[in-house]
């Protein structure tokens, strides 16, 4: 089955809008119009329509015989239209347009949109054709501009005429290409002539990608023109959807024109983050004689790191981390509060509790026992040994500093955080074990990097 | 032109704009315009959103014409403007067993814009 055919029962206002005018009319469908007027399709389609008629000659002669006294005047006008059109005499050919229009009535449409196009184009008459195009649109959805079935001309010579015309066109083309080099010819303004392309392409806009590119550009255009009349209704209207073709790249602009809003708000809502410290440093309080120096030399660890899950303003962490005393880190849980965030810092205070660890190598055989009591150690030169009889509790705030926020992947509501992070704070560190023995205070610091995903 | 995509998800590519709007009722009637016939929407009518049926869910143009409406109203959308209708294969993998199957079907996407028109308000503009 065909599209155009499973759809066709819906579109009830709008594909029959402009062949020819409708029942009585609904509120809704009244409104939306927005209180415009509708007259008739583009002309193309209804030419195609009215081929369907199958005018002959003879017919015509026959018609011409029996027209009805009211619609008199009006068979005239379009008989002058017709010889001033054969002439190319476009003064009389735009008055008669005018008088044909005067004419125009709620069950008479004395002078169709497509006819006047198609005289407009062949004489070249440039700013007509541009205002009829503007009213054409600006009423094609309007389906309480006529009663049902007004009268309609179809049965005279300029009627043939448009027939006719329109059958000698390339229809495999809209007609814009064929007039093209006459309209940047003529004397209209630069203005003028884009948005005469736009109207004309504009039939096609929906037919074929490029041409719904090019009628999206110069509608763009006309309405970046500040001057234009027109310019609010086409960027509703016409230029709107036509911006929303490709449903990737609109929802990629979509979520990058609502970003700052989808920022904030996620704060304070939680996500995975993960910081590497590269610089630490820090100082000890009483801890002086914490291990014997002339026996021992710690080893410096390289990986500092945490690892934390924010839920909301909580967060859970854990963390390898160095002190300010060297060669002791701390492996500590942590609960911490978001106390502050936003789009580009956050601040995370936290207590952790953990145990320190130290791992000193022997310069020297050496023996020894806690208190001096108990099963002596011994340890031969060279060897190394971690020391985690301890006991650790920090105080410490985290600083991220996050300088981009990104989408992740494809997500319109999960970002990346690339962030520089500091940690500052200070620990309370007990050791008891047989080489390592003390306890004090080390505040200390950390920086690094961080990445955040929420 | 076909396009080849491998079929994922159940959920048609929607875009909001702006604020979620309350659904319509359900008996709430609603109007399209097929945009290659009718190329422009009323200038009245409020943007509710844009949406890509999914192939997955609404293959024929039959499943996704009984879906449009259903869906609009639930978007509190009662102006559906058919922007493009795609002719694409949609390929589905299943196990029996251990072994992968594919299968392929010739499937309708439609592109679309959901739009509220305020009925009463026209009015009273036509007024």
């Amino acid at each position: 089955m065909k599209i155009t055919s499973l759809l066709l029962p819906l579109l009830a206002f709008a594909v029959l809008a402009g062949a020819a005018p409708k029942k009585e009319l609904s509120d809704f469908e009244k409104s939306l119009i927005g209180g415009a007027s509708a007259e008739t399709q583009s002309g193309e389609a209804s030419a195609s329509e009215s081929d369907s008629t199958g005018s002959s000659l003879n017919e015509f002669e026959q018609s011409l015989a029996t027209v009805p006294s009211e619609y008199e005047d009006v068979y005239k006008l379009r008989e002058s239209m017709l010889e001033a059109v054969k002439s190319k005499n476009t003064t009389v050919v735009g008055q008669l347009a005018d008088e044909l229009a005067q004419k125009e009535t709620r069950s008479l449409i004395p002078l169709k949109d497509f006819e006047s196009e198609v005289i407009y184009l062949d004489l070249r008459m440039y700013d007509r054709l541009l205002d009829m195009l503007v009213k054409h649109y600006r009423n094609l959805l309007d389906t309480t501009r006529y009663d049902e079935n007004p009268k309609v001309i179809e049965d005279d010579g300029l009627f043939l005429y448009v027939v006719n015309r329109l059958e000698s066109r390339d229809k495999e083309r809209n007609v814009y290409y064929s007039v093209a080099a006459q309209i940047e010819g003529s004397n209209l303004s630069d203005e003028k002539k884009r948005k005469l392309e736009m109207f004309l392409l504009l039939r096609d806009a929906y037919r074929s990608d490029d041409v719904g590119v090019r009628v999206r550009d110069l509608a763009q255009s006309v309405t970046n023109g500040k001057d234009d009349p027109e310019s609010r209704w086409i960027a509703k209207s016409i230029l709107s959807p036509l911006t929303r073709m490709n449903m990737f790249a609109y929802n990629l602009e979509k979520r990058a024109e609502n970003k700052e809003e989808i920022i904030k708000g996620k704060l304070y809502t939680g996500g995975f983050g993960m910081n590497l410290f590269f610089l630490s440093g820090g100082m000890a309080f009483g801890m002086d004689d914490l291990y014997r120096s002339d026996l021992f030399e710690p080893e410096e660890t390289s990986i500092n790191l945490e690892f934390y899950l924010q839920i909301k303003r909580f967060a859970i962490s854990g963390e390898l981390l160095a002190s300010g005393i060297t060669g002791v880190n701390s492996y500590s849980l942590g609960l911490g509060y978001v106390a502050y965030d936003s789009r580009y810092l956050k601040v995370r205070p936290y207590v952790g509790l953990g145990m320190p660890a130290m791992i000193l190598e022997a310069k020297e055989r050496v023996y020894g026992s806690l208190h001096g009591e108990g099963e002596s150690e011994s340890m031969g030169e060279g060897n190394s040994e971690m020391y985690t009889e301890s006991l650790g509790l920090t105080l410490a705030v985290n600083v991220d500093f996050k300088f981009a926020t990104l989408f992740l992947f494809s997500s319109s509501s999960k970002f990346f955080s690339p962030s520089i992070v500091g940690k500052f704070g200070v620990s309370y560190i007990n050791f008891e074990d047989t080489f390592v023995y003390g306890s004090g205070v080390s505040p200390f610091f950390s920086l690094g990097l961080g990445m955040y995903l929420w | 032109m076909a396009l080849f995509l491998v079929g994922c998800g159940s959920h048609a590519s929607f875009v909001l704009h702006g604020e979620a709007r309350q659904p319509l009722d359900p008996s709430a009637k609603v109007y399209y315009i097929y945009g290659p016939e009718t190329p422009l929407v009323p200038e009245n009518a409020e943007l509710v959103g844009s949406l890509e049926t999914n192939m997955a869910t609404q293959c024929t143009a039959d499943e996704v014409v009984a879906f449009l409406p259903d869906d609009a109203k639930k978007m509190g959308a009662n102006l559906i403007f058919v922007k493009k209708i795609m002719d694409k294969v949609y390929v589905q993998t299943y196990y029996v067993g251990t072994i992968m199957m594919t299968r392929t079907k010739n499937c309708k996407v439609f592109i679309v814009d959901y739009y509220y028109v305020p009925a009463g308000e026209a009015k009273n503009e036509n007024n």
